[in-house]
């Protein structure tokens, strides 16, 4: 047993003022924060400013919070929160990609450039999604969320998200099967 | 038992849905659906390419830094007060009694307001644009208000209430309740 302090438990410090419990809890879910919001705004920037943005506010709630909730369902219910006011005051002018991946590995310049030309293609494709299924699709697919979990953060059902996902995941082929060699439209269509 | 058409098929394994019993069997005798399961799975696959996004060093102590400031923009006389533990039994006995020497007992009873009047409420507690939204949002829940204008740096609420609805004043000091470190301090009519 490592005896790690759940989120829970972490949060109950927090609203005691505890700075330690909310620096854990930020190098706990800042990746995933800032991946979800990185991958749903395509602005690395935009995205850095969102996550500080979403753990102010776990930090100003906290002596609100009850500790009978799912931590990251709430956490993440505040990033749908910032994600779609973020869209909302800043009109998106071009898809813009500058994130690296998290672990860079040493290969030849050519195979990057082509790598990074991939994700490039794949991000704007992303920004291409209405803005629900878009986070949808990055809470399922780049978070790992399950289906009820991306049902609370979206406040719908889980028959609801299987249905955004169905659509995000038709759109998304069609988006990609001219220039990443995507086969899936047809087969998605329904 | 009924048996799942290919558009549910398709639908579910969009959504994650493992291929084993019913879909399964769905997808050894359907074709079509096999292409679209593994046209699914090519997508999920291309989707993984982006992968995680590294956190810039400093980072984390950025938002610990930010979180901070934000406790220290806390205005002046501010009685919200709720970070310190110690503060908070004093900060709500004085809301209370603010709350009693200057709105009175009327305050408990439904306000009767005019068609379309507008009232200033001083909100106890404000110290940030999140606490302003906070309370515009639990203002919003009282019965009767149309709209609500915060401002947390002069600590007031500009309310709108609907036409012919009365000001339910006990419905705003519960909804600010809700909030925990906001307290209603008074209530003036705007001419």
């Amino acid at each position: 047993m490592t005896g790690l302090p759940s989120d829970n438990a972490l949060m109950v410090r927090v609203s005691r003022g505890d700075a330690e419990a909310f620096r854990a809890l930020v190098q706990r879910y800042q990746q995933r924060v800032l991946t979800v919001a990185t991958r749903f705004l395509g602005d690395r920037a935009r995205a850095e400013e969102v996550t500080q943005e979403v753990f102010l506010r776990v930090f100003h709630a906290a002596p609100r919070y009850r500790t009978a909730a799912n931590f990251s369902t709430w956490l993440f219910t505040i990033v749908r929160r910032c994600c779609f006011n973020a869209t909302r005051t800043e009109r998106r002018e071009a898809a813009r990609l500058t994130a690296a991946p998290a672990t860079a590995s040493p290969v030849d310049p050519e195979q990057q450039l082509l790598r990074r030309e991939r994700r490039e293609r794949i991000q704007s494709a992303l920004l291409e999604l209405p803005a629900r299924q878009r986070l949808a699709l990055v809470l399922h697919c780049f978070d790992g969320l399950t289906q009820a979990e991306t049902a609370a953060v979206l406040g719908t059902t889980p028959r609801g998200v299987e249905s955004c996902l169905y659509r995000a995941k038709r759109r998304l082929a069609a988006l990609l099967e001219p220039s990443a060699g995507i086969s899936a439209e047809r087969g998605i269509e329904g | 038992m009924k048996r799942l058409n290919c558009s549910t098929v398709k639908r579910r394994l969009a959504g994650g849905a493992p291929r084993d019993g019913e879909i399964g069997a769905h997808l050894r005798s359907c074709p079509d659906c096999r292409e679209a399961a593994a046209g699914l799975a090519e997508l999920d696959s291309t989707l993984q390419q982006l992968g995680p996004v590294a956190v810039p060093e400093g980072f984390t102590e950025q938002v610990v830094r930010a979180a901070q400031a934000l406790i220290d923009r806390r205005p002046s006389g501010s009685r919200w007060v709720s970070w310190r533990p110690a503060w908070r039994v004093p900060a709500t006995v004085l809301g209370g009694l603010l709350l009693g020497v200057l709105v009175g007992s009327a305050l408990f009873s439904a306000h009767p307001a005019r068609a379309d009047e507008t009232l200033v409420c001083r909100i106890g507690g404000m110290m940030c644009h999140i606490c302003a939204e906070t309370v515009e949002n639990l203002i919003l829940q009282v019965e009767g208000i149309e709209a609500v204008e915060v401002d947390w740096r002069k600590g007031t609420a500009k309310i709108r209430l609907s036409r012919g609805q009365p000001l339910r004043v006990r419905q705003l000091i519960e909804a600010l309740e809700r909030g925990r470190g906001y307290n209603l301090e008074a209530i003036e009519l705007v001419p």
